[in-house]
């Protein structure tokens, strides 16, 4: 008995460390990334993606990293090469299908990254683009949350520079914020960030509106 | 299509940042767990896996990523290029593998019982055994340094070249066009003598009809295409024909959206769509341009019979298959005018009627046969037909024009890279000419075969060398020519590179120059280029010093009875210097060009080598671009300066010439965005309104010269510009 005991356990905690490795992993790299150690955390997901090439979350918290990190300081000139490396990976994951609108966020984010190089030169031609991106994740999923805070958020930014139907995108901010809310955790470490950004930039919106009062 | 599930749907639970919140069960099995790994941990030991991560010229190399095969435990190099782990375990038998996005990852299989440090040295990327690049979403980084390339925002957004190529590449070093002519000019070198391609194909009539003294226009909208790259000389043995440099044109390979687009403005009105279907698109521009209301209203100097019009159509039409893909490319127009102008100081009246029409179509299709081995097939086909009558001389030309090009690239090892093909181009041109009573009727047509064959060879990281030979054969010249063409390109640092290019260049007369003459020979030049390229965070300084030589230039004296002769030739040397900087100063973009040309020839009737009446010694550009965020616009400013040109009379070519104006052309162009996609563009060309004497025209009867300048003193254009996107926000809403 004691011996089925010991062999069950034993494929039990086999099994368990099976799962648990790759969530350690996991685990370990958002860690991490939260304590701002973000060369650190992209290496653990690369050892990562590279031993479960077949599990599309490592490579996107790369690519979602990379495009975080290139957002801080756009000017630099290696960026453009995140870029194109991030393309060549998110065209890969959209193409196995997997997570479509997930991975259709990440190319809007990275567009707006290559724009971010030069907005002056690429204004012009990035916006269809970015803005497509996210029209593509809404056509798989309408109700994911980052690609209706993302698409209004980008329209918002526009606002600068051209006329831009500030009411609608506001409302769907919104939107966004009830969608984040009612997301359903589909697996483990499935994306659902964002809430925080529809957050802050509804209210820099209605702040700006409370100061024109 | 709804997301994908896997198989962890058990953990559903566990999203991101909720990992301490563990059930019961998996307590449960998390306290055997604990269990387990202690128990193993009392056998195991530490093995510490450590080393430094050197490059092939023993700098170490930072950011490494270094782990076990399998095993998410490894580290990062740091600064020296070490890193060190730990793995628990009494053995370690795996492979450990080495990745840096810049370097080769590195596998080694490791088998130790004991702690291990080693050195490994990484080989860079581009040493590797690369595959043939199919499409490149952007430009090679390591692109020859004497290419220039430039986009269609390039265009546009340059004030006094609204959507003219020809105007744009104007501003940027090696290229010049004179006021009253418009055509591409390429260091010292006739407009003849510079080709322009279509995805590979030449052009022939890149340009719309001249028409007197008003500057032609290049035909293409620069939407249509995603790169330009312009070579002032030494380019690659894949062209030929070109004495002076070659201009390429690349529709993009990307599938764009569909959509919208169209323009309104003073001189005519432009409508084009963009249908996209799975991995197809179509795209067709219409444009229809009728100068009758802006010369209403601006007076120009000639009289118009007819006010110029033009109705053009552009179509692409692109299809990816599996490993490569279709591109078509295709353009109609037609123009007319009539009009009279009154010459000074002769008082001659110069009048003009014409009307024209050409057809271009351009097919190309690649695909990748192998990993390493990728086909070009390219067709192009031109027609034009031309009838005109120019004070009372009536001319009608048809002209006819094939070009057939096969070209196989293949990529022995990542070092080295060859292309090899052929090039035909047949070209037929009937010409009828002379006053109504007496006319006369030629019907040449000429054929032209190529073969090329060019390496590409990275000797090593610093050092590239581009080596080729093109051979061509002509109808009507007895020998062919062997061209050698070469490049070598060497890179100091990221910064800094410098590149030596030479080529032998031959060019024939066309159907139509050679008509009267019985072409004997190859027209020939020898170019001597070397480059220097300094390029700091979006800056660049690039300096390009040049020569080239000519011979077998044509003679043709003015008197009847000496005969033509291939004797004539001459050369170019100067230096360009070029600054571009879009970094300093935020929202501010700007490039200088100087040009210095020294150029002589003895061609056509002059008896001696002279300064050719198309070349200016010097030549300055400015364009500056501002972005002002609080009047959403885009101010431009273009300042252009040619040094006067000479020109000589037809009788005595020694005594002294003729001296053209100094041009001083400031333009100035303001793009308001309205709202989305939503553009109004204002342009004014020469600003100040001066009134340079742009030229001379010789004339036997007349003892002055008679003065050329231009049609008007200031033109502005007015545009508005939209675009409309299929719009998905209705739909989405409803999805909500």
């Amino acid at each position: 008995m004691k011996k089925v005991l010991i062999l069950i356990f034993g494929v039990v905690s086999a099994v368990a460390f099976g799962q648990t490795k790759y969530e350690q992993g996991m685990q370990k790299a958002m860690q991490t990334w939260e304590q701002g150690k973000t060369q650190e955390a992209l290496a653990i997901l690369a050892r990562i993606a590279d031993a479960d090439q077949q599990h599309w979350i490592p490579a996107y918290y790369q690519v979602m990293i990379a495009i975080t990190q290139g957002f801080q300081h756009p000017q630099e000139a290696t960026v453009e090469d995140v870029v194109e490396r991030n393309r060549l990976i998110i065209a890969q994951w959209i193409d196995k299908k997997e997570a479509v609108d997930e991975w259709y966020v990440l190319q809007g984010m990275n567009e707006t990254l290559e724009l971010m190089t030069d907005p002056m030169q690429k204004g012009m031609s990035q916006s269809p683009i970015i803005t497509k991106a996210y029209e593509n994740a809404l056509e798989f999923n309408p109700t994911n949350p980052r690609a209706v805070y993302l698409l209004a958020s980008f329209y918002l930014n526009s606002a600068k520079f051209m006329k831009v139907d500030v009411v609608y995108h506001l409302e769907r901010v919104k939107q966004a914020l009830v969608l984040f809310d009612q997301q359903k955790k589909e697996m483990l470490f499935y994306p659902t960030w964002g809430k925080e950004w529809a957050e802050k930039k509804l209210a820099s919106f209605e702040e700006k509106n409370e100061s024109k009062k | 299509m709804n997301r994908s599930r896997t198989s962890f749907s058990q953990n559903e639970r566990h999203a991101l940042g909720l990992w301490s919140n563990l059930d019961q069960r998996r307590m449960r099995i998390l306290v055997c767990l604990l269990f387990f790994v202690g128990w193993s941990t009392l056998v195991a030991q530490e093995i510490q896996l450590s080393g430094v991560v050197v490059n092939k010229k023993n700098r170490p190399i930072e950011q490494v990523n270094v782990y076990l095969e399998g095993s998410f435990d490894g580290a990062l190099t740091d600064a020296q290029g070490y890193f060190s782990f730990t793995v628990e375990d009494s053995l370690v038998d795996g492979v450990l593998k080495l990745k840096h996005p810049h370097y080769a990852s590195l596998e080694v299989p490791i088998y130790t019982t004991h702690n291990y440090e080693q050195q490994f040295v990484l080989q860079e990327e581009e040493e590797l055994l690369g595959e043939i690049v199919i499409k490149t979403t952007r430009k090679n980084k390591r692109g020859e340094a004497n290419r220039i390339a430039f986009t269609a925002m390039d265009v546009v957004s340059t004030a006094g070249s609204p959507g003219n190529i020809i105007g744009a590449l104007t501003t940027l070093p090696g290229a010049q066009a004179n006021g009253e002519d418009g055509r591409l000019l390429i260091r010292g070198g006739k407009a003849e003598e510079s080709g322009i391609y279509v995805n590979g194909m030449k052009v022939f009539q890149p340009y719309t009809a001249a028409i007197g003294q008003v500057p032609v226009r290049s035909k293409f909208n620069p939407f249509l295409f995603k790169g330009m790259s312009f070579s002032a000389g030494g380019y690659s043995a894949e062209y030929g024909d070109a004495l002076s440099g070659i201009l390429e044109l690349d529709t993009s390979d990307a599938i764009d959206s569909s959509r919208i687009d169209g323009s309104l403005s003073t001189v005519g009105a432009s409508l084009g769509q963009t249908h996209q279907w799975k991995k197809n698109l179509i795209s067709y521009t219409v444009n229809y341009l009728n100068l009758r209301a802006y010369t209403g209203v601006v007076k120009q100097r000639y009289k118009t019979k007819k006010p110029f019009t033009t109705a053009s159509a552009e179509v692409v039409y692109k299809r990816e298959i599996q490993e490569g893909g279709y591109k078509l490319y295709a353009a109609v127009d037609y123009e007319a005018m009539a009009y009279e102008q009154q010459m000074k100081p002769s008082n001659r009246a110069d009048t003009l009627a014409f009307s024209s029409n050409t057809f271009y179509v351009n097919s190309a299709y690649y695909k990748k046969l192998s990993p390493f081995m990728r086909l070009d097939v390219g067709t192009g086909v031109g027609y034009s037909w031309y009838k005109g009558d120019h004070n009372e001389l009536r001319l009608n030309q048809t002209n006819w024009d094939v070009n057939q090009k096969v070209k196989g690239t293949y990529q022995w090892n990542a070092h080295l890279q060859t292309i090899g093909g052929i090039d035909f181009h047949l070209s037929q041109v009937e010409i009828t000419r002379g006053m109504a009573q007496q006319k006369e009727n030629f019907k040449p047509h000429t054929s032209q075969a190529a073969f090329f064959l060019e390496n590409q060879w990275k000797i090593n990281s610093a050092l590239q060398l581009r080596v080729g030979v093109r051979t061509s054969q002509y109808t009507g010249i007895s020998k062919g020519v062997i061209e050698p063409r070469m490049m070598l390109n060497y890179q100091f640092n990221a910064k800094q590179q410098i590149a030596f290019s030479y080529g032998v260049f031959h060019q024939a007369l066309s159907a139509e120059q050679a008509l009267p003459v019985k072409q004997e020979d190859w027209m020939r030049a020898n170019h001597y280029i070397l480059n220097y390229t300094y390029t700091l965070r979006k800056r660049m300084l690039r300096a390009e010093l040049f020569y080239k030589d000519y011979t077998g230039l044509l003679l043709k004296p003015l008197v009847k009875n000496e005969s033509f002769s291939q004797q004539g030739k001459g050369y170019t040397k100067g230096v360009d210097l070029f600054w571009k900087d879009n970094a300093s100063i935020e929202n501010f973009n700007y490039w200088i060009t100087y040009t210095y040309l020294d150029a002589k020839r003895k061609e056509s009737y002059w008896a001696e080598s002279i300064q050719p009446a198309y070349v200016a010694k010097h030549h300055l550009a400015v364009v500056t671009k501002y972005w002002i965020a609080a009047w959403k616009s885009q101010m431009s400013m273009t300042y252009n300066y040619s040094s006067p040109r000479s020109f000589y009379a037809l009788e005595s070519p020694v005594q002294v010439p003729y001296k053209s104006s100094p041009i001083h052309n400031v333009s100035l162009s303001w793009a308001y965005v309205i709202q989305t996609q939503k553009i109004l563009y204002v342009s004014v060309d020469n600003l100040l309104g001066r009134n340079p004497i742009q030229a001379y025209q010789f004339t036997p009867s007349t003892q002055q010269p008679d003065e050329i300048r231009s049609t008007a003193k200031r033109f502005v254009y007015v545009g508005l510009m939209w675009t409309i996107s299929s719009d998905k926000k209705s739909n989405q809403l409803e999805n909500l």
